[in-house]
């Protein structure tokens, strides 16, 4: 009885790497028992095998998670620049406006002012706050 | 909360859970950056497409189906990555080890056994290097993150039948390269 042909080398890497069928891989077996040149090619792969399994992962300098994450994406890029703009168009406004509204101001501090008194110290604080009524100064 | 499967985490994500993305970026980072760096041969440039990688996995995470093949999508957005950093450099071949390497084949089998571990180790990666770009991915896919034919063909974008043929391939130009430990009986 003549011995049957070799397993092809993509059919004897595949079972290297346990990717065939239980019956293939039961055939391949059987073959590989009585082929010492079979047996031979199956060792020289897990051989090769071993070699690149032997080459280390290379590390990751750093986590990329911090440069990756969607909320940091959609932080609007141009917020310093809105700022910016605000604060000149603000300094601008400021100038224009400015007597306009330091009289307001002057008003509405005394009443701040007088307000602020009355609630915090109550009815017991009548002196001071006859000090700080507006006109009596 | 990390015992969350791949699939899990991408539907929160997508459900707008930005940890469960977290979670999946540093589960995932380092195969991802391991490799790129053995389809690229350089660290800096991993660093840079391992970024890209996940930044596209955010922008196509609408379109993910959870059908649990995460790890064959992942590698298949970094495998493109690779290739078209690879045309863009119109390198097919990377040789990371500069002049000091002697870049011919190896010859007979005890050529290995007088060098060191790291010696060993920077020669295998030359080598793998020099397979040819398909051949490559296929075989760090499979020796390297253990994934099974049929991932591998999902995240090559080609056939199982065409992942064995490549991986076939690769161990030949390898053991011819690099020259083989055990002589045949």
């Amino acid at each position: 009885m003549t011995e049957p042909k070799h397993p092809s080398g993509q059919t004897l890497q595949a079972f290297h790497d346990r990717e065939l069928g239980a019956a293939e891989a039961a055939a391949v077996e059987a073959h590989c028992e009585r082929c010492a040149e079979c047996r031979n090619e199956l060792a020289e792969l897990a051989d090769t095998a071993l070699l690149l399994a032997a080459s280390p992962a290379p590390e990751l300098p750093a986590s990329v998670w911090r440069r990756v994450r969607p909320s940091r994406a959609r932080e609007p890029r141009f917020k310093p620049v809105f700022a910016i703009t605000a604060g000149a168009a603000g300094v601008v406004l400021g100038i224009l406006l400015g007597p306009v509204r330091f009289s307001a101001e002057a008003v509405d501090t005394q009443v701040a002012w007088t307000e602020t008194v009355t609630v915090w110290n109550g009815g017991a604080s009548s002196t001071l706050l006859d000090v700080y009524q507006p006109g009596q100064e | 909360m990390t015992d969350r499967t791949d699939d899990r985490l991408m539907t929160d994500y997508v459900g707008g859970d930005e940890s469960a993305l977290r979670i999946l970026v540093e589960r995932w980072e380092r195969p991802v950056f391991a490799f790129l760096v053995r389809m690229l041969g350089s660290p800096e440039e991993a660093e840079d497409l391992c970024q890209d990688t996940f930044v596209k996995l955010i922008k196509a995470s609408g379109r993910y189906e959870p059908e649990g093949k995460f790890q064959s999508w992942l590698f298949r957005i970094a495998g493109n990555q690779a290739r078209s950093r690879l045309r863009r450099r119109k390198i097919l071949r990377w040789l990371p080890l500069g002049d000091d390497y002697d870049h011919a084949p190896a010859e007979g089998p005890d050529a290995l056994d007088a060098l060191t571990g790291k010696e060993t180790q920077d020669l295998v990666q030359a080598a793998v290097s020099r397979l040819p770009e398909r051949q490559r991915q296929a075989l760090v896919l499979k020796q390297y993150h253990d994934m099974s034919y049929m991932e591998i063909a999902e995240a090559m974008g080609t056939s199982v039948s065409s992942v064995q043929m490549l991986l076939h391939r690769a161990m030949t130009a390898l053991r011819k390269d690099l020259g083989s430990r055990r002589g045949r009986s």
